[in-house]
């Protein structure tokens, strides 16, 4: 029946959300504890050590291009 | 360690602090904040039913927090604060794609939902930021080398630079081909607006993250820039909600915009320096251009138009009223020669000239009866225009309600037993007396006889059943027929003026379509209700009148 698919869809939907919503809010939850509660982080006080995100992505293309040149 | 030369100011309401070194963050952000909040509600208040309005909720609402957050790391003192809302922007900016690449999958799909295997592949993707966030995958530390209070961005952060282009490239396609596939050309310009500033709004903000990160050695305070894409989806989905009403919005892009410029204006009480007021001020005289001629035209556009319905209503009035007068006039010329015709064939009827030949009694009583319907449809009429000119006047006194309806049912017997249906009135004893404080005559003859007529006229063969309890503090009086029934079309236009079913005058060729209106009028002057119940056409019908008790 057409109808029953529909609420069943629209429950799949609603689950769907809910897990999506309540996933995100334990994520946010737990780096609440671990950086404000904990405050458990690195530091970093000297320049040199600080590591440039762009480094991964140079990581990940020279990683990555030689598997293709193969 | 260089904390100690490094002095930030402490935020206030964590937002607002002089650690905000980059001239337009506040700009930016709080124009962001305010109008991505603003056009989030009004579309999903102007209908929170629909799938499309609900989505750009969303979207606006994740952009909005976006804004906030990023304001927070700008100005807030603490380094726990920092990586906290750096680390929890995260899964909060890939949503935003996510709902963009959802919006644009729906106007691709004609409103329709996606499926939820396309959801749950969109969701697989939040996997990794959801399981991660909070680890140093996500943010490798807080940078205490400088006093610029930046967390150092990890490996996930470059995982969602990628899904982000990957959802940009996704939406793109399913715009194109959707595109391809519209043939409706309203159709296909809503996608292409909608989609084209989702698209460049993600676009906009993804190449800010890339610039700052790979161009411009990690200075954030580029990264500013990339907030003027919401301004821009803004501008998109406003022009498609005037031109093309898409959201079934009225007048949101003049309040919309309106509430930019003032969060525009806002923004300059946060300018830290002079200089830089330049550059505001002419990125704001474009905003009030632009702006301001589309506010100018939509508004020159709804006082052209007021004037032209005002114009129409009052030409309308007018007709009305002379149509109301001529009625009133016919009517009443009407009425008096059917009820001087309708006295002459009585007086025959009575034998007041003598006794009538055999072969002309059925043609005068038939006569008499047509001229006394005649006289009854033309009181309809003027009585249903009365009520509508609030010109009839109830004159009220204690009466008993059973003893009416007891009184019309059994006048109305004859009729109905000549048709060959079975009439029968019941009263609930419990409920007695039924004493009621109202008009008795337009009770009687307006609401009870019509209903028991309606029924005894459209009831082939069968029975009709009248009723009436007390229930609950009210009179509940019942005419149930087994008659030719009513569909849920007619139901609609019953009790409305001149209204009457569909296939009713072929049944009753005198039904004028007055009498429920008058009905209707009549019982909700003395506090009540009327309604008809029927489960369809053929399965007869069953007229419920409430007065309170």
């Amino acid at each position: 029946m057409v109808g029953v698919d529909k609420k069943n869809a629209n429950m799949g939907t609603k689950i769907f959300f809910a897990v999506f919503f309540m996933a995100m809010f334990m994520s946010i939850g737990l780096t609440y504890y671990h950086t404000i509660v904990r405050q458990d982080y690195a530091v970093f006080t000297d320049t040199d050590a600080v590591p440039n995100p762009a480094d991964f992505f140079a990581y990940l293309v020279n990683t990555v291009t030689p598997y293709f040149q193969k | 360690m260089m904390s100690a030369l490094c002095t930030w100011d402490p935020a206030y309401l964590l937002f607002v602090s002089d650690n905000v070194y980059a001239p337009l963050v506040y700009y930016s952000h709080i124009s962001a904040f305010i109008v991505s909040l603003l056009i989030g509600l009004l579309v999903f208040l102007s209908n929170p039913r629909a799938l499309a309005n609900r989505v750009l909720f969303a979207l606006a609402t994740f952009f909005a927090m976006w804004a906030f957050f990023d304001l927070v790391i700008w100005a807030t003192e603490k380094p726990s604060y920092v990586m906290f809302f750096w680390a929890s922007i995260v899964p909060i900016e890939l949503s935003i794609y996510a709902s963009g690449l959802y919006l644009v999958s729906i106007f691709a799909n004609r409103g329709k939902d996606i499926s939820l295997a396309q959801k749950l592949i969109i969701a697989a993707f939040f996997v990794p930021i959801f399981l991660l966030a909070h680890t140093s995958y996500n943010l490798l530390g807080f940078d205490y080398s400088n006093c610029d209070r930046n967390a150092i961005e990890g490996p996930l952060i470059q995982y969602m630079y990628i899904v982000e282009l990957l959802f940009i490239g996704w939406a793109a396609i399913i715009a194109s081909r959707a595109y391809h596939r519209f043939t409706d050309r309203i159709e296909r310009r809503q996608l292409l607006l909608v989609s084209l500033g989702t698209i460049l709004m993600l676009l906009l903000f993804t190449s800010g993250n890339l610039i700052v990160t790979y161009f411009l050695d990690v200075d954030w305070s580029y990264d500013q820039y990339k907030l003027f894409g919401m301004p821009l989806f803004v501008a998109f989905v406003a022009y498609s909600i005037v031109k093309l009403k898409t959201f079934n919005v009225k007048l949101i892009a003049a309040q919309a915009l309106v509430a930019a410029l003032a969060t525009s204006v806002l923004s300059l009480l946060f300018v830290r320096k002079i200089e830089d007021i330049r550059i505001i001020a002419g990125i704001t005289f474009v905003f009030v251009c632009i702006l301001g001629f589309i506010l100018a035209r939509s508004v020159k556009r709804e006082i052209e138009q007021r004037e032209r319905i005002e114009a129409l209503a009052l030409e309308l009035r007018e007709t009305n009223e002379r149509q109301e007068g001529l009625l009133h006039f016919i009517g009443h010329e009407v009425k008096g020669y059917l009820t001087k015709a309708s006295g002459a064939f009585s007086s025959l009827v009575e034998g007041d000239f003598g006794k009538l030949p055999e072969e002309l009694v059925p043609f005068v009583e038939r006569s008499l009866a047509q001229s006394r319907d005649g006289a009854l449809s033309v009181e309809n009429i003027l009585t249903a225009s009365n009520q509508k000119n609030g010109r009839v006047s109830y004159t009220k006194a204690a009466f008993n309600l059973k003893e009416v309806a007891e009184a019309i049912v059994s006048k109305a017997g004859s009729t109905a037993r000549e048709k060959g249906l079975a009439i029968s009135f019941s009263a609930d004893e419990a409920g007695a007396p039924y004493t009621f404080n109202g008009d008795k005559g337009k009770i009687g003859d307006n609401v009870f006889r019509n209903l028991i007529d309606n029924s005894v006229n459209y009831t082939p063969s069968g029975s009709i059943d009248v009723s009436l309890k007390k229930e609950n503090n009210k009179f509940i009086f019942a005419v149930k027929d087994t008659g030719i029934g009513i569909n849920d079309e007619d139901k609609k236009r019953l009790f409305t003026e001149g209204g009457h079913g569909k296939d009713s005058q072929k049944v009753n060729v005198h039904s004028t379509g007055y009498g429920l209106y008058i009905a209707k009028n009549i019982v909700e002057a003395h506090g009540g209700t009327i309604r008809a119940e029927s489960d369809g056409a053929s399965k007869g019908s069953t007229f419920i009148v409430e007065f309170p008790a």
